[in-house]
């Protein structure tokens, strides 16, 4: 492990102290809490977010941001409900054309990015009510049938691990790996340090954003094939409540919303701290409507607590 | 003919969108197959008001460089206010209106405190304050609207001065007054300087960041009225009512010429955007496909206007 790794790592030390102490002390105050079924619960609600939070923050890093990822999801629960069913090739035309549509919408944002100068926020806030707009004309309400085989590895259960944890782990061991050990990683580091000079350095910047918005399109994608998986059908606001979450996760866990400091270990944590959050708070039976205000306050306050800190450091 | 090319490359009026707003209202009226009144287009006008004059919001908070994500969910939380306490009585409307003024007001100084102390994104700001605002209204309604609005107040919406409808007087009238505080006082000159450049405006001698917050007040002020005007509208109370209104603020205020870089706009271009907005929203229901055409709109409208003033800036750079 290099310094840079570590010292990416280091960003991520204030979540982990703040899931130990979640978990111990709801270990404590409640019984059904350390429990099998119940820890299995929470990390098969945690694992879409997580896969979506990665994708995130793979837009943070850059210093930019993508709000379009949960009508890509949306988009893509929709498409997979519709073809699914379809013939022998049905499943496999589905994943297609929600990797093309994915692919598409990140090109549209990377381009309207790179070569119009539209700032990262609005072009892609504009693509995602864009998407919501398609996604309501192809399907008003919710429903489709999701092939049922999907549905069925989709729930696997493997000890205490659930088959979408498990994706979702993988996914992040990998989106680590791209990060750090690869030029794409790197690339994209050097972009969110400082454009220009990653530019002047000789890096292609412009292909260099368009294909990371695509990535992180098509990871969104991927996120939309385990939520069709869990609701078992097409819904063009599913994806709706992962846009606040999948911003929160990274920022709980470390990512400079400037861009070019921290590491999807802290996204990980991030994730698990806000379905920790949920959990808890319904083992405690305390109203959901709280969640909001709670999780409102929560990225508040961490960004807040991050700016300060990164403040002293420059 | 020099002279006024000159004019108007270097005017700030926005001709250009007077003559969309002229081609939309030519478009809607061949839809229509000229059985469109001018009562139906007062009527739009009318139903136009509420989303003016949170987009007077919108445009302040953008002019300082800044966005509002919160403007839509005060709106809601305006209407339950006063619908709840109302309860259709009219014996503590003025209560109720200070009481939603008041919380609007302090919402704002929120954002606008935290943004320029902290020096925090404002998008990220105001969104994760519109968030707790809507734990909030979730709390104290526990997600089932109640009440309704006073006759009085109604009146806001559903009177009419001689021809024209009382909520668009309002309006014309809040659109005046703040043009004008924009234009012609010091007060607005220092607003669009400390959204040009915050750093040069705190050189030059005031303080830019209580010029910022007090635009974030402003705009969650007139995001209160124009709740009260919404719930004047509709009559009763209704979860989440006034959310829509965020994007349309923007992209209203997008439109009308308004930089996301700041300290470029005029409320001029602001006033014609809005009317773009709720006719292109009247002809997507005419079409039949009113709430998604209504979000391809607002996606196509902001990131095409965004990225046409984007390459202007470029051009005279």
């Amino acid at each position: 492990m290099t310094g840079s790794v570590k010292s990416h790592i280091k960003q991520a030390f204030p979540a982990m102290v703040i899931v130990l102490i979640m978990v111990i002390g709801t270990s404590i105050a409640s019984e059904g809490f350390l429990t099998i079924p119940n820890l299995r619960n929470v990390m098969t609600q945690t694992s879409i977010l997580i896969v979506i939070a990665t994708a995130q923050s793979f837009a943070l890093l850059t210093g930019g941001i993508d709000m379009s990822i949960s009508s890509v999801m949306s988009l893509t629960t929709i498409i997979t409900a519709t073809f699914s069913t379809h013939g022998t090739f049905g499943l496999l035309s589905a994943i297609l054309l929600s990797i093309i549509a994915g692919g598409l919408i990140g090109a549209v944002n990377g381009t309207g990015i790179c070569y119009y100068r539209i700032p990262a926020m609005i072009i892609t806030i504009s693509t995602q009510v864009f998407v919501k707009g398609i996604c309501l004309i192809l399907m008003p309400s919710s429903g489709g049938k999701i092939h049922p085989g999907f549905v069925r590895f989709m729930r696997i259960k493997i000890g205490m691990f659930s088959m979408p944890f498990i994706i979702a782990v993988c996914f992040c061991i990998i989106a680590f790996f791209i990060l750090h050990y690869s030029r794409f990683g790197r690339n994209l580091y050097a972009i969110g340090n400082n454009e220009l000079y990653a530019e002047q350095s000789g890096i292609n910047v412009k292909n260099n954003m368009i294909s990371i918005y695509m990535l992180i399109s098509i990871t969104a994608v991927m996120a939309g094939w385990m939520l069709a998986a869990r609701i078992a059908s097409g819904n063009p606001l599913a994806g709706d409540s992962y846009t606040m979450d999948s911003i929160a996760a990274p920022v709980i866990g470390g990512i400079s919303m400037n861009g070019g400091l921290g590491t999807v270990v802290g996204t990980f944590l991030g994730s698990v701290i806000l379905s920790l959050i949920n959990n808890i708070m319904n083992n405690l039976g305390i109203s959901p409507y709280f969640q909001y205000i709670i999780k409102g306050s929560l990225l508040m306050v961490s960004l807040m607590l991050f700016q300060f800190r990164r403040k002293k450091v420059l | 003919m020099k002279k006024i090319k000159f004019l108007i490359r270097y005017n700030d009026f926005p001709f250009g969108i007077y003559i969309l707003l002229i081609l939309m209202v030519a478009t809607f009226l061949i839809f229509t197959k000229g059985t469109v009144s001018p009562m139906h287009l007062l009527n739009i006008a009318r139903a136009a008001s509420p989303l003016g004059i949170v987009a007077i919001g919108q445009t302040l908070t953008l002019l300082v460089a800044g966005l509002d994500l919160s403007l839509g969910t005060q709106m809601s939380l305006v209407n339950l206010v006063l619908a709840s306490m109302m309860n259709g009585n009219s014996d503590k409307t003025f209560v109720a209106i200070l009481i939603s003024l008041t919380l609007c007001a302090f919402i704002g100084m929120v954002n606008g405190i935290v943004i320029t102390k902290f020096k925090m994104q404002p998008f990220l700001v105001t969104m994760a304050m519109s968030l707790i605002i809507q734990g909030g209204y979730y709390i104290y309604t526990k997600g089932i609207a109640r009440g309704s609005i006073a006759r009085e107040i109604r009146y806001l919406s559903e009177g009419w001065i001689g021809n024209i409808p009382v909520a668009l007087i309002l309006w014309i009238a809040l659109w005046l007054i703040c043009s004008v505080i924009l234009k012609k006082t010091v007060y607005g000159q220092k607003l669009y300087m400390a959204g040009a450049n915050k750093k040069a405006s705190d050189l030059s001698g005031f303080r830019s960041d209580r010029i910022i917050i007090s635009a974030y007040v402003l705009a969650a002020l007139l995001a209160g009225i124009a709740g009260i005007l919404l719930s004047a509208y509709i009559g009763v109370a209704s979860v989440d009512i006034g959310n829509s209104y965020t994007l349309d603020s923007v992209a209203a205020s997008v439109i009308g010429g308004t930089s996301f870089l700041g300290g470029v706009g005029s409320l001029e271009g602001t006033f014609p955007g809005v009317l773009i907005i709720t006719i292109l929203s009247s002809l997507m229901t005419i079409i039949g496909i009113s709430e998604a055409g209504k979000f391809i709109c607002q996606g196509t409208i902001i990131a095409v206007m965004v990225a046409l003033s984007q390459l202007r800036t470029k051009e005279r750079r």
